[in-house]
């Protein structure tokens, strides 16, 4: 059982932290995780050239 | 009832047969076996001293049997071929209909004889084998025991012909367990070259509502009655404490390492035994309560199994009760188990699951285990190096272990229940202290319990989470801020630490367990 309240303690906490950043409407911070799964990314073919050329 | 006297050709005493199935009377004064013929009486030799066994029933002995009055007329004394002895009452019924009341290691077995038909006779001796499934009675019995046993002695009146010192060809069987705790049971009997059945089931104690009788055994009637005994040993001239020496064959000398026969309290040395070491966290002759009974440690015995050049050890400790008989305390890695014999059941220790009393016990191992070293008493003629072929099954907290001994003719198998006790219960219970606590996971050591309330607790922290987001997501151009759907899974994700953080634990603690068996459900292909 003291695992129980140790979780519930925990719990609350967490709810309440997150009533607080949902109403407030706090942003989280930006890892780029998704920006950078929208993009096509980089690559060797990128541009359809190798880079060469003058 | 009619009464027939003679005269004991033993001693002259008067001999009755009191009851018209008695085939041989016991003579009270000499313990001479005569046999009623068709014209006399026949002198079939002395009977040896009984061995004393702490029996729930005695000569004279009355009861009831499902409303049916009985008494108790006669019993054989049988030796086993690994020591030891067992008791055969003889229970008279109305009508003169007997029954067989068979009692070992603290179980009871009540048989009638049914008659063997000539078209379908009992299957060959030879041809059964342990853990053999035979339809009989409609019912499907397993043989549990097969061997030959020696009649030592009996007492009182015998309906069959007994004679001092013959062999008895015998198969045990075990029917499946019922609901009410009782179990089928029977014995193929092929003694004198002829073939009997008895069947019937394994009961309680209380299901024969036993009374004792108003007189009690002669002390000079050939009853061995021996309390505790204080010998030396005749090795090293150590004292030794018999407290079972009705029972005890064997004893382990502690002091160096003797190992001697006991005959009626006179101790001979058989053998020194070797790798005299052992270091028990109990010691001998301590006395401790289990399950409301008190028990004293009376023997300590160290075994081993050997598997892939690892040997894998533990101790056993035998427990002693005057009424009860004797039970198992095991000591494995730390690990702590009571063990008692489980009544009226053959398993099959090739299957992969058993199911008992309720739960579904999974193959944890088999394997031959060794005697490494004893100490103290022992009810069998016990040996360094004997070897059994095991079996253990598991559902947390409980093994049952089949134990299969092949002792010369005989085969015998016997299933025994262990129960894990946590080293405090083990201190509480012998009222010692500072016992080493295990590292590692038991076999049989109950995983830990997670509080159903976290599971629930979880579930409405997410809900919640997910009603605040839901009653808070706005479109991009509302004049009020939005939540941010990072935000829900980060919070998810701290909730979430805890229970998947227990799951994870769970998951490692059931690896662990089965870390050290061939048939791990979390065995990898490369294992």
């Amino acid at each position: 059982m003291k695992i129980l309240r140790i979780y519930l303690i925990i719990g609350v906490l967490v709810c309440c932290w997150y009533s607080v950043a949902a109403f407030r409407g706090w942003q989280a911070i930006n890892f780029g995780i998704v920006d950078n799964m929208g993009s096509s990314g980089g690559g060797r073919a990128y541009g359809g050239s190798w880079g060469g050329g003058k | 009832m009619k009464v027939r006297r003679a005269s004991c050709p033993g001693c002259g005493a008067p001999v009755e047969f009191r009851f018209g199935n008695s085939m041989v009377s016991v003579c009270e004064f000499c313990h001479t076996a005569v046999a009623r013929g068709d014209k006399d009486i026949e002198d079939y030799g002395k009977v040896s001293d009984l061995v004393e066994t702490d029996s729930v029933v005695q000569l004279g002995s009355t009861g009831s049997f499902r409303g049916k009055p009985f008494e108790v007329i006669g019993r054989v004394q049988y030796d086993h071929a690994a020591g030891g002895v067992w008791d055969e009452w003889y229970l008279r019924f109305p009508g003169d209909k007997m029954a067989w009341l068979a009692e070992a290691q603290g179980q009871l077995h009540l048989t009638f004889e049914r008659p063997v038909r000539s078209k379908s006779p009992l299957p060959e001796f030879d041809s059964l084998s342990l853990g053999q499934v035979v339809h009989y009675g409609g019912q499907d019995l397993t043989v549990a025991e097969l061997g030959v046993a020696k009649a030592r002695s009996a007492q009182g009146e015998i309906p069959w012909q007994f004679r001092p010192n013959d062999d008895h060809r015998y198969v045990d069987l075990h029917g499946a367990p019922e609901p009410d705790g009782g179990a089928w049971f029977a014995t193929f009997d092929y003694s004198r070259g002829e073939q009997h059945t008895y069947i019937g089931r394994t009961v309680t104690k209380d299901k024969l509502n036993l009374s004792t009788p108003d007189w009690q055994p002669d002390p000079g009637s050939g009853t061995i009655a021996v309390a505790s005994l204080h010998l030396n040993c005749p090795k090293c001239g150590g004292s030794l404490d018999l407290h079972a020496p009705k029972e005890t064959l064997r004893v382990g000398c502690q002091h160096c390492g003797a190992l001697l026969s006991n005959d009626d309290g006179r101790l001979k040395l058989l053998t020194m035994l070797e790798q005299r070491e052992m270091h028990t966290s109990l010691p001998l002759g301590i006395r401790g309560t289990i399950e409301g009974t008190e028990y004293i440690i009376i023997g300590i015995m160290a075994r081993f199994v050997r598997y892939a050049g690892t040997t894998y050890p533990w101790t056993e400790y035998l427990l002693y009760a005057p009424g009860v008989g004797f039970r198992w305390l095991v000591e494995n890695d730390r690990h702590w188990s009571f063990v008692q014999p489980v009544t009226g059941h053959a398993m099959d220790p090739l299957s992969t699951r058993l199911r008992y009393d309720g739960d579904s016990f999974r193959i944890y191992d088999r394997a031959t285990a060794i005697v490494r070293h004893v100490i103290g008493e022992f009810y069998w003629k016990v040996q360094q190096g004997n070897c059994v072929e095991t079996a253990d099954f598991i559902a947390p907290p409980r093994m049952l272990s089949i134990e299969d001994s092949f002792e010369g003719r005989t085969h015998e198998r016997v299933v025994s229940l262990g129960t894990y006790m946590k080293p405090r219960e083990i201190e509480a219970a012998f009222g010692v202290e500072n016992l080493t606590r295990p590292w590692g996971v038991g076999v049989i050591q109950p995983s830990p319990k997670i509080p159903f309330g976290v599971w629930l607790a979880w579930a409405g922290f997410c809900f919640y989470m997910f009603i605040i987001y839901l009653g808070n997501h706005r479109s991009a151009s509302s004049a009020t801020p939005s939540a941010d759907g990072w935000m829900l899974f980060y919070g998810l994700l701290f909730v979430s630490a805890i229970p998947i953080g227990c799951l994870v634990f769970i998951h490692n603690f059931e690896v662990s367990r089965w870390k050290d068996s061939d048939f791990s459900p979390y065995a990898s292909s490369d294992d």
